[in-house]
């Protein structure tokens, strides 16, 4: 288990030097470094699954690897001519990097690798592989109409797409999909409220994936049961999802808040619209979700041992996400 | 449980009693306010206002609800849900409080809404059908006095503020403002069963005797006179035609229906109903104190009127119908003097409390200047009171024992024979120290003889038609029988819960049904969230397709898509 | 739908039915028990005087304008003992039937053990006794 360890100082170590470093080179590095530290980690001997997803990751980040290089260079060729950053070539660029973190067209391996990972490694690959490749999207002007267009095509994929699904880590990842239609536009306007996205989105993230990985489900169907076991952990399993759909009293909704009125503010409308409308979708399966869990309520089972997560940090974290909005104000003290 | 909420409100009632003492005779009013928010300048207040209008009618429905409590312990025992029905009174209370203390439209409504809302549930309180029905058409006839008040408090916005009380002179003279004050008078007579409303009353005796005590005598139906007292300076000449007219038919037309009722709790509930528009029409003569002086009396002896009432259905098993009843005199003596008393005292008996509130409102009526038709149905609903009263009478307390032969009809009732015993020296004395405490100076009246004793011949005579109404011997034929058509058209209110509930339901049910059909069922669902589903569905399928071979088409399109670039720059 | 006629009506049972119902209403108009049984024994006196008609057409009409009578002098208010349906307290109290123990949950049950055991076995002594009296039930054939 030890090797684990080393892969993810190096995993969290790659991507630090991708978004803290000064030349394209460097950048590159880093990104190859956090590819070649998930690898190991994702890889497992017992199941066939894993060896599958690791290698459909390993073979699309490479190739956005591959390309991100090759136009780096072709721009350093270029760059010498004229300062001009907003062309073709930047569009390349966020091509590869919109494929890195699984954006709307390019998301078709996202919910592949998705389904041959252990809900630890889903977490990371919700999350933290995202850090890196938005940081970095962030760095180069990013096309206004280029990025609509992303933005618009992965809010529809992920709410078409997630209406479908039975398997839970689909969803989560056509959900992530979803999310990374909201980050993409908080890049695009302020840069600010990507960060308190992305914490938040982390958050409720941990929440579920910890709900989830402790009592071992993988699909819709296991949902049914699974929680009759103690009511509260149901409760905030239904709580943590209505958060992560956006719905006012719980923390998910501040982020959305803050974009829409910036998004407002920056007259785009229409974007704004449509992302707030495609997210009823999500919601939409969130809550069929949901249902499952909480209404359809079976005759309660008495020898039914699974571990419940029941550890203060749990409970601090759910607490967190789902009556943080009474005390979100309290973040401008510090920020 | 419910001695202890006895003891709290008659403490409660004593203190507010002597508070308001102290105010009347120091002519001193409190006000406090508490904001809530403000928007745009129009400032959401929590208001009260103890004056001694407000701290006397507070006392007296203390009193009253104490008494009542007490009863209703004897009452329900053996209940079930005694503890739901206790707090449910208590809320009650606790709403008429809210609402006799709030000079602000918006704190009024909190009471208002309160008092509707509970009634509701008080209505309801016995699940069987019949209450169903008297609890819905309760709720929904309020409903509409609620939303008159919600529209006038959204009218008041334009004013910048609530607080009533410092508009009511503008409001009778300007146009936009007297909006508000026909709101108010719509919603108070909804709430006081005025004419078109009048249909709920009669139902809502469904409801258990001690809450029917409370309700009929001081809270619920009380309260939209008492919001008339507080809005009287604001209802202008017309307003007030309007409202003489209106109290007049109720007042004739409840005391005529009382007549031919059957029910015990449903004449009486008819009595406070042609009280209610005694005390509307009297207000809607600018006698604003006669009105409430007669609130508060009327109170007191409806009050201990029911609670006979309910003592009788006690002891005859849940039987409300006075054919059932007779001679119980012999059976319940205390109950059936309680009975007479507060009976007589609703006559207007000389030195009872009716007495002094009913012979004073006649006479100031008889010294204004008002045509015949107003003047002839005064006395006439006077002669009408007495007259079913005596039939009540008789029909209750003397005549042949009509029950079962099996019975167990006694007076063995303690705890609410002690609830009675508490408000039969207000039914006696109160007429007398009301009269002596609210009117530092005496009425001035003036009136030839005939008009002053004609109060004292409507009753007599109205007395005599009463029993001689309800004795009829072997021979005598049934002249109520013979009479059918028009008997059937007094008893059921003149028809009034058929055209005013079912006629004026009738259309837009209907329309109801088809919208729910054709729309709601219909069109909407068909292209509204049906469509969106199936189509959300269809798409997801076909993209579903997209990814059984997805990897190869996704680094190909990928892959065409950089070169695609690279060929344009 | 209880108003709807399911079974044939003879004769002899229309004038049982509308003689009772003549009665109740009496007992609605005239509240004095003397009154009533006055008049009841004139209303007698009137089916008594019908009651020799053989001819089938003209009692048919007769108790055509008997019913017409009775549903056109109905009182507004019907005199009603309380529990009765249409009386004020109909359903006011509502027991419920026993079997709904039976339909109780095994663990809800396991916490009265000693009641439920003897129920279980007065039942079987009431079928046993059922059967005794009556037989055994003959399978319901399909």
């Amino acid at each position: 288990m030890y090797y684990k360890f080393i892969f993810s100082s190096a995993l969290i170590l790659g991507t630090l030097i991708s978004i803290s470093s000064y030349s394209w080179f460097s950048m590159w590095m880093g990104l190859e470094v956090n590819l070649l530290s998930i690898i190991p980690m994702m890889a497992s001997t017992k199941n066939m699954l894993s060896s599958e997803a690791t290698l459909k990751y390993f073979v699309t980040q490479t190739m956005a690897s591959t390309i991100l290089l090759f136009t780096v260079i072709m721009m350093s060729i270029q760059l010498m001519y004229n300062l001009n950053m907003n062309s073709y070539l930047t569009l390349i660029l966020n091509t590869t990097l919109f494929t890195k973190m699984g954006a709307a067209p390019f998301h078709f391996w996202f919910p592949e690798v998705m389904e041959g990972l252990s809900w630890i490694n889903s977490l990371i690959m919700l999350t933290w592989q995202k850090v890196a490749p938005m940081i970095l999207s962030m760095y180069f002007t990013l096309n206004l109409m280029y990025t609509s267009i992303i933005i618009i095509a992965s809010m529809m994929i992920s709410g078409i797409m997630g209406l479908n699904q039975t398997s839970l880590r689909k969803i989560m990842s056509y959900s992530s999909i979803n999310h990374i239609g909201w980050m993409l536009s908080s890049i695009l306007i302020t840069e600010t409220i990507w960060l308190y996205y992305f914490t938040i989105y982390l958050l409720i993230s941990i929440n579920i994936t910890m709900i989830l990985k402790t009592l071992n489900i993988f699909y819709l169907n296991q949902l049914f049961m699974s929680m009759n076991k103690s009511p509260l952990i149901k409760l905030m399993f239904t709580l943590n999802f209505m958060s992560l759909g956006g719905l006012p009293p719980f923390i998910g909704f501040l982020p959305k808040w803050l974009l829409i009125q910036s998004l407002v503010s920056k007259t785009l409308i229409s974007i704004s619209i449509t992302m707030t409308l495609m997210t009823l979708m999500t919601l939409y399966f969130y809550m069929r979700l949901t249902f499952s869990t909480i209404l359809l309520e079976m005759n309660e089972i008495l020898f039914y041992s699974h571990p419940m997560p029941n550890n203060t940090f749990v409970w601090i974290l759910n607490l967190t996400t789902i009556i943080g909005l009474a005390f979100s104000t309290l973040i401008f003290n510090f920020m | 449980m419910c001695f202890i909420y006895f003891v709290v409100m008659c403490f409660f009632s004593i203190v507010s009693f002597f508070m308001s003492l102290n105010f009347m005779i120091l002519d001193y009013e409190l006000m406090l306010e508490f904001e809530v928010m403000s928007i745009n300048s129009c400032g959401i207040l929590m208001t009260f206002l103890f004056d001694w209008i407000s701290l006397l009618f507070m006392s007296f429905v203390l009193f009253i609800s104490s008494m009542v409590i007490l009863y209703s312990d004897e009452y329900m025992l053996g209940d079930m849900f005694l503890n739901r029905f206790i707090v449910l009174v208590c809320l009650f209370v606790l709403s008429m409080m809210l609402l006799i203390v709030s000079p602000n439209l918006i704190s009024i409504l909190l009471g208002w809404d309160g008092l509707g809302l509970v009634s509701y549930c008080l209505v309801v309180y016995y699940q069987n059908i019949k209450s169903y029905n008297a609890g819905m058409i309760t709720a929904l006839s309020n409903r509409v006095g609620d939303v008159a008040l919600l529209m006038s408090i959204a009218w008041m916005v334009n004013y910048g503020g609530f607080n009533y009380i410092y508009y009511v002179d503008v409001s009778k003279m300007d146009y936009e403002m007297g909006l508000i004050s026909w709101l108010v008078v719509l919603a108070a007579m909804t709430k006081s069963a005025q004419i078109p409303f009048s249909s709920w009353l009669p139902a809502a005796m469904a409801a258990p005797t001690p809450v029917s005590s409370l309700v009929h005598s001081s809270t619920l139906v009380t309260a939209g006179v008492y919001l008339l007292i507080r809005f009287n300076f604001a209802l202008s000449d017309n307003l007030m035609w309007f409202l003489l007219f209106v109290g007049s038919l109720t007042m004739f037309m409840a005391g005529l229906g009382a007549n031919y009722e059957f029910d015990l709790k449903k004449i009486i509930a008819l009595s406070t109903l042609s009280q209610l528009g005694l005390m509307m029409s009297i207000l809607a003569l600018g006698e604003y104190k006669l009105a409430y002086f007669h609130l508060l009396t009327h109170a007191l002896f409806k009050a201990l009127l029911f609670m006979c009432a309910g003592c009788v259905i006690h002891n005859l098993n849940n039987c409300q119908d006075i054919r059932f009843m007779g001679g119980l005199v012999m059976q319940l003596p205390l109950t059936c003097t309680y009975f007479i008393v507060s009976n007589l005292s609703l006559c207007g008996l000389p030195f009872l409390a009716g007495f002094y509130s009913k012979d004073l409102i006649l006479e100031v009526l008889s010294m204004n200047y008002l045509n015949l038709y107003i003047y002839l149905v005064f006395f006439l609903s006077t002669g009408l009171t007495v007259c079913y009263t005596f039939r009540l009478i008789y029909y209750v307390v003397v005549g042949d024992f009509n029950y079962l032969s099996i019975n167990m009809v006694k007076d063995s009732s303690f705890i609410m024979l002690k609830g009675m015993m508490g408000l039969i020296f207000f039914v006696i004395m109160g007429g007398s120290m009301l009269v002596w405490l609210m009117f530092s100076t005496p009425y001035f009246i003036c009136l030839p003889f005939m008009m002053k004793i004609m109060a004292l011949i409507v009753s007599l005579l109205g007395g005599w038609v009463g029993y001689e109404l309800s004795q009829f011997s072997l021979t005598s034929s049934l002249s109520s029988l013979n009479w059918l058509e028009s008997s059937v058209f007094f008893s059921s209110m003149w028809n009034m819960p058929f055209i005013f509930t079912f006629g004026m339901n009738y259309y837009p049910l209907i329309l109801g049904k088809k919208i729910y059909m054709m729309i709601d069922q219909g069109w909407s669902e068909h292209l509204g969230s049906q469509n969106i589903y199936f189509n959300m569905k269809n798409s997801s399928k076909f993209f579903q397709i997209m990814y059984n071979n997805n990897l190869k088409i996704f680094l190909l399109l990928t892959f065409l898509w950089v070169i695609f670039m690279f060929l344009y720059i | 739908m209880a108003s709807l006629p399911t079974g044939l009506v003879s004769h002899t049972r229309r004038v049982q039915s509308l003689y009772k119902k003549a009665l109740r209403c009496l007992e609605s108009w005239y509240d004095r028990r003397e009154v009533y049984r006055y008049h009841a024994v004139l209303m007698r006196k009137r089916f008594d005087e019908n009651k020799d008609i053989r001819d089938m057409r003209v009692a048919k009409d007769l108790i055509a304008q008997g019913e017409e009578e009775v549903f056109q002098k109905n009182h507004w208010h019907p005199r009603k003992f309380p529990e009765s349906p249409g009386g004020v307290a109909y359903e006011r109290v509502v027991i419920p039937p026993d079997w709904m123990v039976d339909h109780w949950h095994p663990l809800e049950k396991a916490q009265y053990p000693t009641y439920f055991a003897k129920r279980e076995e007065l039942k079987k002594k009431f079928v046993d006794e059922w059967t005794k009296k009556y037989g055994k039930p003959s399978p319901i054939a399909h």
